[in-house]
């Protein structure tokens, strides 16, 4: 988010144009999405450029909105009739732009790593037609205004996530997919039940920073439905943010894309979830209100327990996939300890890991698709010594995996840093043990990854590294064997003769090379570059953790709102 | 000039006039397509553009804030008939037009159409009309018969299939209709009048004539009960629906059923009024009409989700959706819950229409396209046909009522209405129906997903972006988003004589 220097807002955009920024920014998404349905599958160039085009005006237009909003304390606001008495709001506010300026981002670097991803596989035009519609529904949440606007795009997400996680269109899949949206459509009925309900007692309520006063009213004359009420929407969130026992289908949607898998858990499903929570505590309760009606330290209970159910269960699978869907299911509830443990320091520690998380759990993702996709590996074993062959890509995953153990200088130790002088500054201090433990645990099961791509020698049980490949990914990992078969005998049937391509080039050329594992692998550029540039950021957030715009210095601003 | 034009075309002349001639123009037409049957096709498709462009001037005239009202030969009610357009006579009026003309370019695209079915659905049209701008209980009655018998017919055009579905219809229709009329009749005897509004005041001066009123309302109830298929009167919609050819499903499920709903509405909060609230027997008769609601919504998508067969799962989904508008009747006896109860079961009603005759046509075109309609078959069908698999999707979130629809809408304010009644328990099944409707699409849209293809072994090459029966689908799955916003209009045009 870099801001040009020394233009105020005023100056950049007309004042009378700013309110129509957010509706615009979903619009793009939209547009990109219908632009993109009815293109025939050849049409890669126009396809790739209408994505790119829509994602790179996206991280513009947030870049104009940074200085007016957090400088000069701009709220640009739109809104539509949409139901009686209820307005479609959509508002800028700093933890919005906040989430906006993490998906905008994410989303370019993730469309530019799918488009390379996927080159050459079937129905791309439906791909990147809901991948744009998850976008759509991704930005709606960060801006949205009230409850009504933020269940409106919830659902969206909900059920345009659906078709990505079914898109191998295996029995695996379809199945995954159903599980994710049995999951969330319930938890999706549970916020439309709490919002009804507080409609009705409340009238609409607006997003405000410190909390809605018709909220606290209710609190203070009837806490027990203001209860009621907190633990319908929270447990309704909670299913998207994965919050144990909520979390099953997570792992399960790991059969999705990697490109979807990377999206899914860092800034669409998992993370609309946690910032729904976000929103809930401090937006619409207020923290104050919260703490006194007492729904905070079950909620820092029951996190505290998913951070360290996440990574034990992490620990315990052997399949990268798998072992980094555990991580996340843990580290997105670092975010909910944060908001829950009630001081400042806290809130900005959980605010900020929203986007950290994001950036190093992205760089992990890509990692793990840019190793399945040159090397053929999903499961741990299978990455010894990957990192003389894959050199940049194994360093990326090196640094996603010090982050999220908190190592310094990266992004994750600044998030535990920050979330540990909260709890010590909060009426919780035990927390400071979760975090070690955790801690403990993380690295516990990122270390023998790292060890194993540099210092393992390469797996030979087997007559050869190639047969070793297949073998295991059909036997230990029936949908993950299937859905590469169902792959291979699709490129074979339905990339024409002259489409071409680097990735494509490159990924046939791995069975050759396999028998030599000395030989260094030319990773696709357009896969690697979204994994290096999210390491590098992961790197810079965490070195320039203090500048002006640095998404610490923002949270803390956000933090402070919070509790004014 | 264009001055005058706009003038004319905003003057409350042409709009009163169009009430007569949207009910007269398609009976002609629809003569005329009996007349030459050649032509019927053509003649069927500017009947159905020109009974559209007549219903703009009402809609707008209506919308301005206005009751129209025309009254026939000069002659005042009693004596007279009287047309009469309100806010909820235009609501449907829009409702039957926008989806009349897209299914009517499905019938007109499609080869599969089958012959004769333009007179018909030409009559149904005017049936229709008739039904939503009558001022009187017979002209309801009389529409309400055209629309029948046509709908009957237009079943029987499935073939000889569909000859015992149609024929179980037509009693089930005639039954209806006489119970209906007998209603009438208890109306007419107490009040001395046919109008509608004239036996409304009537009602509403004389308190003793409440006994009488609770019994035609039962009577009425029932017989249009019957039509609409509220359970446990259902079993010969599914029959009659997924025998019907696949221009005619959606008419049935979207349009021919709304007309009893329409009726059911206008006697119940417009012939009566508030003035039951105090009575026991209306009270028994709505709560009956809530439980049998809740028992429709459950039932109808349990046997939904079992369905192996499109068009008889599509159908139990209409069986379920007719249970919603009743649901929400308990909710019509309290003053302070009756507004946002009215006004979500109209704006279920509405996306019901434009959504199901999408569902309805989206498995037509499925089962025109692949010969068949067992779910298990049309495996892989999205491979070559994503347009109608994301429509499918589309009027989906209508059907399960995610925002933005207006089924979202209707659901929400049903149940705000139902939070500020008390009713808890109308909130549990809009939350049970929700979660099965979201079952029961899933059964059907995942297998059209699926890579491996089944049960055909060459699929069919065509992609279907330029096909316009494939169009027609897809408008229907946008509309079911876009009338979503719509909300706001549709209680806006509700004020317009208002019951209350």
């Amino acid at each position: 988010m870099v801001t040009p220097l020394g233009l105020t807002a005023v100056e950049l955009i007309p004042g009378q144009l700013l309110p129509a920024i957010p509706v615009v920014m979903v619009l793009i998404s939209l547009l990109a999405a219908l632009v993109i349905f009815p293109l025939a599958e050849q049409q890669v160039r126009l396809r790739s450029w209408v994505n790119i085009l829509a994602a790179a005006l996206k991280v513009l237009l947030i870049a104009l909105l940074v200085p007016a909003v957090v400088t000069e304390d701009l709220r640009p606001e739109f809104s539509a009739p949409f139901l009686p008495g209820i307005d479609l709001v959509l508002r800028v506010d700093p933890l919005a732009l906040f989430f906006a300026g993490l998906s905008a981002v994410l989303w370019l670097l993730t469309t530019i790593y799918a488009i390379g991803y996927l080159e050459g596989k079937p129905h791309r035009s439906r791909f990147f037609g809901f991948f744009s519609l998850c976008v759509t529904a991704t930005v709606g949440i960060s801006f949205s205004g009230n409850l009504i606007t933020f269940l409106v795009f919830y659902e969206l997400l909900t059920l345009v996530t659906y078709p990505l996680v079914a898109h191998w269109g295996t029995a695996a899949s379809v199945h995954a997919a159903r599980v994710y949206l049995r999951y969330a459509l319930g938890g999706g009925v549970a916020v439309l039940l709490g919002v009804v309900w507080l409609t009705m007692e409340v009238g609409a309520v607006d997003f405000a920073e410190g909390g809605a006063e018709q909220v606290a009213e209710l609190a203070a004359a009837h806490p027990g439905t203001a209860v009621v009420i907190f633990a319908l929407l929270v447990g309704g969130m909670g299913v998207k943010a994965a919050l144990v026992p909520l979390h099953s289908w997570l792992p399960m949607a790991m059969v999705a894309p990697a490109p979807v898998s990377a999206l899914l858990h860092a800034v669409a499903v998992v993370k609309a979830g946690v910032f729904g929570i976000v929103r809930v505590v401090d937006d619409v309760y207020g923290i104050e209100v919260a703490w006194e009606l007492g729904v905070l330290t079950p909620l820092l209970v029951v996190a505290s327990f998913t951070v360290i159910y996440g990574s034990y269960q992490a620990l315990r699978q052997t399949e990268i996939k798998k072992r980094l869907a555990f991580s996340t299911v843990s580290q997105v509830s670092y975010v909910v300890l944060g908001v829950t443990m009630f001081s400042v320091a806290a809130t900005a520690g959980g605010v900020v890991h929203l986007v950290h998380q994001g950036i190093m759990k992205i760089t992990l993702f890509f990692c793990a698709g840019l190793f399945a996709e040159s090397l053929g590996a999903h499961s741990i074993h299978q990455l010894r010594g990957a990192g003389r062959r894959m050199p940049w890509t194994s360093a990326a995953f090196t640094v996603g995996a010090f982050g999220m153990i908190g190592l310094p200088p990266t992004a994750g130790f600044i998030s535990k840093w920050q979330l540990g002088l909260g709890a010590l500054d909060s009426p919780h201090p035990w927390v400071l043990a979760v975090l070690v433990v955790s801690s403990l645990l993380n690295a516990a099961y990122f270390l023998p990854v790292v060890y194993a791509l540099w210092f393992a020698e390469p797996h030979r049980a087997e007559p050869s590294a190639e047969s070793a490949a297949e073998h295991s990914s059909s036997s230990d990992d029936p949908a993950g064997g299937q859905q590469r078969g169902d792959l291979s005998a699709d490129q074979q049937v339905t990339v024409p003769a002259g489409s071409t391509g680097d990735v494509h080039d490159a990924a046939p050329a791995v069975p050759e090379q396999d028998h030599d594992d000395d030989v260094s692998i030319r990773e696709p550029r357009t896969l690697l570059v979204p994994a290096l540039v999210t390491a590098a950021c992961t790197l810079a957030v965490g070195v320039a953790a203090s500048l002006t715009f640095a998404p610490l210095e923002v949270a803390r601003f956000i933090a402070e709102g919070v509790f004014s | 000039m264009t001055l005058m034009v706009s003038e004319f075309l905003a003057s409350e002349f042409l709009a009163s006039q169009s009430l007569g001639a949207v009910v007269l123009l398609p009976l002609a037409a629809a003569a005329l397509c009996v007349l030459a049957p050649r032509a019927e096709r053509s003649v069927g498709l500017v009947g159905v553009l020109v009974s559209a462009g007549l219903s703009i001037p009402i809609v707008a005239a209506v919308s301005s804030g206005q009751t129209l009202q025309l009254v026939l030969g000069g002659f005042d009610a009693p004596l007279g008939i009287h047309l009469r357009a309100d806010g909820l006579s235009v609501v449907f009026l829009v409702l039957t037009h926008a989806v009349g003309v897209v299914v009517s370019g499905y019938a007109a695209a499609s080869a599969t159409t089958p012959r004769g079915l333009w007179a018909l659905w030409l009559g149904c049209l005017a049936g229709l009309n008739a039904v939503f701008v009558s001022g009187d209980l017979f002209n309801t009655y009389v529409g309400l018969e055209l629309v029948g018998l046509t709908a009957v017919a237009l079943v029987a055009l499935g073939g000889r299939s569909a000859w015992r579905p149609g024929l179980r219809y037509l009693f089930v229709a005639v039954l209806g209709s006489l119970l209906f009329l007998i209603g009438v009749g208890v109306i007419v005897s107490a009040t001395g009048t046919l109008d509608i509004e004239q036996a409304a005041g009537v009602f509403a001066a004389e308190e003793d004539l409440a006994p009488a009123a609770v019994t035609a309302l039962a009577l009425i109830t029932v017989g249009l009960c019957l039509k609409l298929a509220l359970v446990p009167m259902h079993a010969w919609l599914v029959a009659a629906h997924a025998a019907a050819p696949s221009a005619v499903s959606p008419l049935l499920s979207g349009l021919v059923i709304k007309a009893a709903l329409f009726v059911v509405l206008r006697c119940w909060l417009y012939l009566t009024g508030a003035d039951l609230a105090g009575s026991s027997g209306a009270t028994t008769l709505v709560w009956v009409l809530g439980g049998l609601g809740a028992a429709a919504v459950i039932g109808g998508s349990v046997m939904a989700l079992r369905q192996t067969a499109l068009k008889p799962l599509v159908a139990y989904s209409t069986v379920a959706q007719v249970g919603y508008w009743f649901l929400a009747f308990p909710l019509l006896l309290d003053p302070d819950a009756a507004e946002g109860a009215f006004a979500g079961i109209v704006a279920l009603a509405l996306g019901h229409g434009v959504a199901k005759v999408g569902l309805f046509l989206a498995a037509g075109y499925l089962k025109d396209t692949f010969g068949t309609d067992e779910i298990e078959a049309l495996r892989g069908a999205g491979h070559h046909h994503p347009l109608v698999v994301m429509s499918i999707g589309l009027v989906g979130v209508g059907l399960i009522g995610l925002p933005i629809s207006l089924g979202f809408t209707g659901k929400w304010q049903v149940a705000t209405a139902a939070v500020e009644a008390g009713q808890w328990w109308i909130l549990a099944v809009l939350v049970a129906g929700t979660l099965l409707a979201a079952g029961y699409l899933v059964r059907v849209i995942a297998p059209l997903l699926m890579e491996e293809f089944l049960g055909h072994e060459t699929p069919p090459e065509t992609r279907n972006f330029r096909a316009p029966t494939g169009l027609a689908v897809l408008t229907l799955g946008v509309l079911t988003i876009v009338t979503g916003f719509g909300g706001v209009w549709i209680n806006e045009l509700l004020e317009v004589n208002a019951p209350w």
